[in-house]
């Protein structure tokens, strides 16, 4: 039987294969021409975004106690709609 | 800040050439790896191209909960492991191996990894992938799991199988050796 040890320690061992000398520059190319850089998502406006909802939601239940929830829905509309506008814009 | 988040944020920020110092850090590795999978040297720099590509484009999604280099194999792999779906592995013919050669003859520890990454590539995906992120990549079980985005008793399993499996085939070909 093989030593397990011996395979364990070849599937670790990293051989010295490199790519061709003009490889950087091959995936350079193709990455300028996708310029512009990716935008970093914005993960802070998005939960910045979810965080007024869920304040507009307090708010409006506290303001339109008789019709809660359609007040409710109003404002996080309103607030979806603004985060919505402000990823595409950051995105554009 | 590492080198590599470093080089992200300029990136982010729209100097798009500072990702030519990503691709000059990690290109052997990434190269390396698809090695792993495919034997043909020219398939495997195609994959590692498509994987650096993959990464430029997904470079804003990284949300730093891992290294950059454990996000960056993982896009590699699911490049790789995409590739392969559709081809299936050839036999490397570029690393040196010596014909039916007995893994208890004397031959260098390079000519036996060669032999066992040989018979890695051929092993069934399910559990070549598993094999691969963990010894290769140096991963623990739970890295290899998020990964390969399995629970972790199945990599585990398919880690205990794989392993087997490649024994079965390692000693067969010794068996062969001898005869």
């Amino acid at each position: 039987m093989i030593d397990p040890e011996r395979i364990e320690a070849a599937l670790r061992r990293r051989s010295d294969v490199e790519p061709s000398p003009f490889f950087e520059r091959r995936v350079m190319n193709e990455i300028r021409a996708e310029a512009p850089a990716p935008l970093a998502f914005p993960w802070r406006q998005l939960a910045a975004a979810v965080m007024a909802g869920a304040g507009a939601v307090t708010l409006g239940v506290r303001l339109f106690p008789a019709d809660s929830f359609a007040a409710a829905a109003i404002l996080v509309c309103a607030a979806s709609l603004a985060a919505v506008e402000r990823v595409v814009s950051l995105r554009a | 800040m590492t080198s590599d988040e470093e080089d992200v944020a300029a990136i982010l920020g729209g100097d798009a050439d500072r990702f030519e110092r990503i691709v000059g850090r990690y290109k052997g590795p990434l190269m390396q790896l698809a090695m792993r999978f495919t034997g043909d040297r020219s398939t495997a720099e195609e994959m590692a191209h498509v994987a650096f590509v993959s990464c430029y484009r997904a470079l804003g999604t990284w949300q730093r909960k891992s290294a950059f280099s454990t996000w960056l194999f993982s896009i590699a792999l699911n490049v790789y492991r995409s590739h392969l779906r559709r081809a299936q592995p050839s036999i490397p013919l570029d690393e040196e191996l010596p014909s039916q050669t007995s893994l208890e003859e004397t031959i260098s520890e390079q000519q036996e990894a060669a032999i066992v990454r040989r018979a890695v590539a051929f092993l069934p995906a399910k559990y070549r992938d598993p094999l691969v992120t963990f010894y290769f990549l140096d991963a623990d079980l739970a890295e290899t799991a998020a990964i390969l985005r399995l629970p972790e008793s199945t990599v585990k399993t398919r880690l205990r199988r794989g392993r087997h499996l490649l024994a079965q085939r390692l000693e067969r070909q010794l068996t062969r050796g001898k005869r």
